[in-house]
């Protein structure tokens, strides 16, 4: 097959799968992320500060490892374009390879609708002058140096997404036309009012947060939800979904507060989906069990649950209608043998086909997150079987 | 008085995105992509 024909192949694989038909054989969506660097036996500094370097590591990964769609192509962490401006609340170390990010928020609760109502005047004038002690003294040489590495690392994930599309055959994620939205209680978890600001938000703000996320919410999710409305109905035949999300915030919100915060704007996304015969997968960190209920009634084939936590099994039950996303968990790649792998591995395909992609259970990360032995093994077989159903 | 006179917004920041080299010249979309940078600065 040319380049082409496997970009083709693989996202039929995925089709397939969301729609509960049974595909040639079970999609493989990889979620190696910096454990690529550790594996090609370099240090997370000499990657994430030399592009040529990232795209051996990722190269070298893609030669040795089978898989149909990769978490990530070597342009998850913007670590160059951070560091020319100032110190950033993410960081790794060589030594104990670890990548982290210290606890942040843009702004005070007391500020969340003033920020929500136009965050760029809001973190121009509050949030970066608060944080960088030399913002005063920052001049048009600070900017420029800042912008040529915003340009060069948009550039490095571009020439990235194609040269895995057009020299290793592997479809872009999602569809350009709609891609990878955020909701604002998202938004409010990850960064604007962090982890801890947000859960103080529910209880003690919990009507600043609502007018705050359906602001934000009208200017994001709202336009994905309209730009989706007025697409032709059926799915990017390229791309192994339409559009996807990340689901977080939900590890602090009970269904009482999901249902405020959240759910609006989600079911109306997925029923758009759904109404344009198209497909959504949802990267579910943690665990959601306590929210089943609300994913139960759309109908099957519109929707895809990336799950970290949850049990799939017992999700397959509580979730007919919804395709199954994961299944390989980390602590197994790394310390189980091979054999258990592929028995592990084989179980899955055959107990949850139709409606599954095979996957790691959470991004693999860290060393330990996977024994190279295993790993390699667990692709090629889920490369080779094939379905009988 | 630092050296930073492009504080106020949105006269200083569109100030900025006029100055800055960029591969492109349309001012909206230079506008757009100083603030995707600033939002990764914001939240990196």
């Amino acid at each position: 097959m040319t380049a082409h024909e496997q970009v083709l192949y693989r996202s039929k694989l995925f089709r397939d799968a969301i729609a509960f038909r049974v595909p040639d054989r079970t999609p493989h969506f990889n979620c190696a992320v910096t454990w690529k660097i550790i594996d090609a036996g370099y240090k997370y500094s000499e990657a994430f500060n030399d592009y040529a370097i990232m795209e051996k590591v990722v190269r070298r990964f893609c030669d040795i490892y089978k898989f149909d769609l990769l978490m990530d192509n070597g342009a998850r962490n913007p670590f160059k374009v951070m560091e020319s401006f100032g110190k950033g609340y993410y960081y790794y170390d060589d030594e104990s390879c670890v990548v982290g990010v210290e606890p942040y928020q843009l702004c005070p609760s007391e500020d969340l609708v003033e920020y929500a109502k136009d965050p760029t005047k809001y973190l121009w004038e509050k949030t970066l002058p608060a944080r960088f002690p030399d913002w005063d003294d920052k001049g048009l040489e600070d900017f420029q140096r800042t912008m040529d590495e915003y340009f060069a690392y948009n550039g490095f994930s571009m020439k990235m997404m194609n040269i895995m599309k057009e020299e290793y055959g592997i479809p872009f994620a999602n569809s350009p036309q709609t891609g990878f939205p955020s909701f604002a209680i998202e938004t409010m978890f990850s960064g604007i009012r962090g982890i801890k600001g947000l859960s103080l938000d529910i209880r003690r703000h919990p009507d600043e947060l609502k007018e705050a996320v359906d602001i934000l919410d009208q200017k994001g999710i709202y336009m994905t939800i309209n730009k989706v409305a007025g697409l032709e109905e059926g799915v990017d035949t390229e791309t192994c979904y339409d559009i996807s999300s990340i689901m977080l915030a939900h590890t602090i919100l009970s269904p009482k507060t999901f249902e405020r915060y959240y759910y609006e704007p989600l079911d109306k996304l997925i029923k758009t989906v759904a109404s344009k015969k198209k497909q959504y997968r949802i990267t579910v960190e943690g665990a959601a069990k306590h929210l089943h209920d609300y994913f139960r009634d759309y109908p099957q084939g519109t929707l895809a649950m990336l799950l970290e936590q949850d049990d799939i099994f017992e999700c397959r039950k509580s979730l007919p209608n919804v395709c199954l996303i994961g299944g390989m968990e980390t602590t197994m790649l790394n310390d189980a043998s091979v054999q258990e792998c592929l028995d592990w591995s084989k179980k899955l395909i055959d107990e949850l086909t139709p409606g599954f992609i095979f996957a790691e259970n959470k991004f693999v990360s860290y060393k330990n997150d996977a024994n190279p032995e295993n790993f390699k093994a667990v692709c090629d077989f889920v490369a080779s079987y094939m379905n009988k159903k | 008085m630092g050296k930073n006179i492009y504080k106020d917004y949105p006269d200083g920041f569109n100030k900025l995105a006029e100055e800055l080299k960029m591969p492109m010249e349309d001012p909206f979309m230079k506008k757009f992509m100083l603030s995707m940078m600033v939002n990764i600065i914001a939240n990196n």
